[in-house]
């Protein structure tokens, strides 16, 4: 035998490997799994409450219930091709509600890719983008976001067995997921329309606006505010006029709107209402701080 | 003299990191969770009672009472050790305090087990230590707190030390240290764990050491022959070792005891069996589950976990040149595992089905815990030593040792970093991996000192982060332990029955019970039982004997009416005597609240009870305390018959006038074999510590 081979055959690591080849023979690789796996998960399962502190908290995350499904769902994402999606979600969740935001996206992406249909993801890679101001690419996601088909998302949800455990941890009764997508959907398209009005795309955010108070979707009067805001920039003062005035009749406190209508008023030489709607918007500015207006708070949301 | 002072000097500052580590825990800030709460309470009231001179074969306050054989036997009641806590109680330490330092320097003892083993096998002191380090910092310290695996990996890790030492040389200390430390496996928990190991153990070695084996056997004969009457009679001691766990299996099997939770809806007859389905959280189980704890930030108890630098060691030795001990180690290891899969591989089934003794225990993950880890942390040694084997000769040779180490440390690094979920102190320990094995091949550092420093500090670094973590997941001990009260009295009145709105509705299953009176509680409502168990003695004037069948039925009524009789089982109630002389018997039965001019406690312990009664008619007393064939008692000194009452409870007719009734638990042999195996144990502890001092 060749000193070269000699030496090679010689190392502790061929013998090891040689056993466990052999090993590998005599094992029935999916029976050990098939055990193995329910077992597992079964105890990585994080205690039910977990996830309705995640849905109902705004902030204030404990950090080892975050963690702890971040276990669970990875072991999810690891056994069960049929509902990874869902588990890169919920992962992509715990890891930006963490503070670790390249695997938040990272998560959600492979989660975009193994079910396009699955609405949270996109939403939430648009909350990511949109917080940290880069208008277009959250602008991007969220009209994904908008674009999903709200039955196939509603068909995923309730047949996933993480989105069972979250259902049921709402210790009164449960969850809707069906509400939960409609909030979602409204919350999608007003960050949208804000994500468009600060790159200054100005026509398709009259287009999205449209869309969206067509669908019935205004209930706060933001609709109507976008769509004057884009008539507004695209120089239309009369019909940003109505739109604010529908606006501001849904949410007489809209700032914006209030200021909006304002300036339309003052193009319009009307010197005095305008100054006092422009005071009167001014002064819940003040009131509110530094913070944008309610609607656009955003966080990521898995429901 | 020096170094030996030096690597002193290391094993105590390193126990002191740990103590540090797990400071929340040793002084009871922390709660004792799971397992280990039964366990203390256990052993405090086995130390309670031999600090009173007490041997406790009975244990009152287990659901009214049942043998204390099965506790005796999972605590390891020969184990000489616990005179420790015994003294400990005795010099004013509460028992709590006591008994977590007694765990603390119970598992530090088989830690420097495991070091002085690796020490006789490696003949490498800093191998040995790093052995040692890697060990007591691994996860099978935090089980103290959980579980009570300690109480096997211990004497199985001084088993083979005392093994190997005498096999090496043989020599009383040595010799007796085998016997002690067996006798210690036979006595404690399920001493199946250990046979399968060391028999398993014992084969390959023969198989691997094929050559050495007349060497070994001619040793021990030259022994053997120069100590016939020690080796004889330490092995009668050691064979009587194992009656205590064949009387607990004895008793079981006539259904005395019984195990709902473990034995669950089995059809096999022993109460001791365990179906094939608990079978199902094994080994392969147990580390998918730890896997997923790779983030230390997460580690918690029954993590399985191994200082991470005992992994480099592994990869380091890939290149090393095979022995027969790495054979040894890993055939051991990998031959334990496929052995004990249930799932997946062929062989457990194969075995359980023609191998009586697999049917009686279920939890074999233990394995990791009492074998596998140790197996583990002795066999990255040997990487290292297969390494630390290859020694360059030329410039070249060192520098491709360097890329070597280089490689491999990089691998590792760049694996870490892929997992993402690595706590800083692993890079830290990497980098000083790398930097340790890079001084190590060029040698400039001369100083033992600094070597061992920098070795501490790699290698503890990691797991004193993980355990920073663990102590913030542990729960703060905010409430008594269940046995936090005097076990040296008995009440006569249970005040559980005050409130009984707080008595729960649902039936668990329990874990151990008497089988009698498992069948009371089941049978009958929860309501019922604590009403009637109000009081521990009830005197009443007739006795109705029922069936077996109708008896199940009609103790729910009859606990509730509380009327003056108490039911009796036709089968055993030939010649008995039914009625009491008094002309006037009250509607109700008479409980004894406390104690009065007719009723008086005299003595009490855990397996007797002696009361004085004075009555002007006869009467039949009720002791509510589990009724056991063991249980025998006189009546003014003379014998008289033990009755089983009210489904699971015993009591006698006592006669008009002045009486005293003792209750007794446990015949003559069985005192008289657990003394004596406790006292053999520590005579061999003795013999070890005389002879080693003279050696």
């Amino acid at each position: 035998m060749p000193a070269f081979l000699k030496l090679i055959l010689s190392r502790t690591v061929i013998f090891y490997l040689a056993c466990l080849i052999l090993i590998g023979f005599t094992l029935n690789y999916p029976k050990l799994i098939s055990n193995a796996v329910p077992q597992t998960l079964s105890r990585l399962t994080p205690p039910m409450d977990y996830f309705s502190e995640f849905v109902d908290k705004q902030k204030g995350y404990d950090r080892f219930k975050l963690m702890n499904c971040v276990n669970y769902h990875r072991a999810v994402a690891d056994f069960f091709s049929f509902q990874k999606a869902e588990a890169l979600g919920m992962l992509g969740f715990c890891y930006e509600r963490l503070g670790n935001e390249p695997q938040a996206v990272s998560s959600y992406k492979k989660a975009i890719t193994l079910n396009p249909d699955y609405f949270w993801p996109y939403y939430d890679l648009g909350v990511i983008y949109y917080q940290k101001a880069q208008y277009p690419r959250a602008a991007g996601y969220f009209e994904q976001a908008i674009e999903r088909d709200p039955v196939k998302s509603l068909v995923l949800l309730s047949r996933s067995k993480v989105y069972n455990d979250v259902r049921l941890s709402e210790a009164k009764g449960s969850y809707d997921y069906l509400e939960g997508l409609k909030e979602g959907r409204v919350k999608a398209y007003t960050l949208l329309m804000d994500s468009l009005s600060k790159t200054g795309a100005y026509d398709e955010l009259w287009k999205i606006a449209m869309i969206g108070s067509k669908e019935g979707l205004d209930t706060q009067g933001i609709f109507y505010y976008y769509v004057g805001l884009a008539d507004f920039y695209l120089k239309s003062y009369d019909q940003a006029m109505g739109s604010f005035q529908m606006s501001l009749q849904v949410n007489p406190d809209n700032a914006d709107a209030l200021m909006y209508m304002g300036m339309c008023l003052h193009l319009a030489n009307k010197e005095e209402i305008a100054q006092a709607l422009l005071s009167k918007a001014s002064l819940i500015h003040q009131q509110r701080g530094s913070g944008s207006e309610p609607y656009l708070n955003a966080r990521v949301r898995f429901f | 003299m020096r170094s030996q002072r030096l690597i002193a000097s290391w094993i105590i500052f390193s126990f002191v990191l740990w103590v540090f580590a797990f400071r929340g825990f040793l002084s009871s800030r922390f709660a004792l969770i799971s397992d280990a709460l039964s366990y203390y309470d256990h052993t405090k009231f086995f130390i309670e009672n031999l600090g009173r001179g007490v041997y406790p074969l009975w244990d009152p306050f287990w659901f009214n009472g049942s043998p204390n054989d099965f506790f005796l036997r999972r605590i390891g009641a020969f184990n000489p050790f616990y005179l420790v806590l015994v003294l400990m109680k005795c010099a004013g330490i509460p028992v709590t305090l006591a008994y977590l330092w007694f765990l603390a320097g119970y598992y530090w003892s088989g830690m420097i087990a495991f070091y002085l083993l690796a020490k006789r096998v490696y003949h490498d002191q800093m191998i040995a230590y790093a052995g040692y380090l890697i060990l007591l910092f691994s996860a099978l310290g935090t089980r103290l707190f959980d579980s009570y695996m300690m109480l096997v990996t211990v004497p199985l890790i001084w088993f083979f030390y005392f093994l190997t030492a005498f096999s090496q040389e043989p020599r009383k200390h040595f010799f007796l240290g085998l016997v002690l430390f067996s006798m210690i496996l036979a006595g404690t928990y399920i001493p199946i764990y250990s046979l399968i190991i060391i028999s398993l153990f014992l084969v390959l070695f023969a198989l691997v050491y094929v050559d050495l084996i007349p060497e070994i056997f001619g040793r021990w004969a030259q022994f053997f022959k120069q100590n016939k009457i020690l080796v004889l009679s330490s092995f009668v001691v050691l064979i009587f070792s194992f009656l205590p766990v064949l009387s607990f299996f004895h008793d079981s099997a006539r259904g005395q005891v019984v195990m709902p939770v473990r034995h669950g809806d089995a059809s096999m007859g022993q109460a001791l069996t365990v179906p094939h389905q608990t079978l199902d959280w094994g080994v392969v189980e147990d580390l998918m589950y730890s896997f997923y704890f790779s983030d230390l930030r997460l580690f918690k108890a029954a993590v399985v976990y191994v200082p991470f630098w005992a992994v480099i060691l592994v990869i380091l030795g890939f290149a090393g040149r095979i022995s027969r001990r790495a054979i040894l180690l890993f055939l051991t290891g990998i031959v334990l595992f496929c052995l004990i899969v249930p799932h997946g591989f062929p062989f457990y089934d194969f075995f359980y089905a023609h191998v009586f003794f697999l049917k009686y225990f279920r939890n074999l993950h233990f394995f990791i815990w009492f074998f596998l880890i140790p197996l583990f942390v002795f066999f990255a040694l040997e990487q290292w030593k297969l390494f630390s084997d290859i020694k360059p000769s030329q410039t070249r040779e060192r520098n491709f040792l360097l890329i070597y180490i280089l490689a491999v440390h990089l691998t590792v690094l760049l694996f870490v970093w892929w997992r993402k979920d690595a706590v800083a102190s692993t890079y830290i320990m990497i980098t000083l991996s790398f930097v340790f094995f890079s001084l190590m091949a060029l040698k400039p550092i001369q100083s033992q000192l600094w070597k061992y420093a920098l070795l501490t500090l790699m290698i503890l670094v990691q797991p004193l982060q993980a355990y920073y973590y663990f102590s913030l997941k542990a729960l703060h001990r905010i409430s008594t332990y269940e046995y936090d009260f005097p076990t040296s009295a008995i009440q006569l009145t249970n005040n559980g029955f005050n409130d009984p709105d707080k008595i729960p509705t649902g039936k668990q299953s329990l874990y151990y019970v008497a089988g009698e009176y498992n069948k009371v509680y089941q049978n009958t409502s929860n309501y019922a039982l604590a009403k009637y168990l109000q009081n521990k003695f009830i005197l009443v004037d007739r006795l109705v004997p029922v069936s077996r069948d109708a008896a199940a039925a009609m103790l729910e009524r009859h606990f509730i009416s509380d009327d003056d009789s108490a039911v009796v089982f036709k089968e055993k109630a030939s010649g008995l005597k039914l009625t009491g002389n008094d002309p006037n018997p009250p509607p109700q039965a008479l409980r004894v609240r406390g104690e009065n001019g007719t009723f008086r406690l005299l003595s009490f312990d855990a397996n007797h009870v002696r009361v004085a009664l004075n009555f002007p008619y006869e009467k039949f007393l009720i002791f509510n305390d589990t009724y056991d064939p063991y249980w025998h008692l006189t009546i003014n000194h003379h014998p008289a018959p033990v009755i089983e009452v009210n489904g699971a409870f015993k009591g006698t007719w006592v006669p008009a006038g002045q009486s005293v009734v003792e209750f007794g638990y446990g015949i003559w042999w069985q005192y008289a074999m657990n003394i004596l195996l406790s006292f053999c144990a520590l005579i061999f502890l003795a013999g070890i510590i005389f002879y080693a001092s003279f050696s």
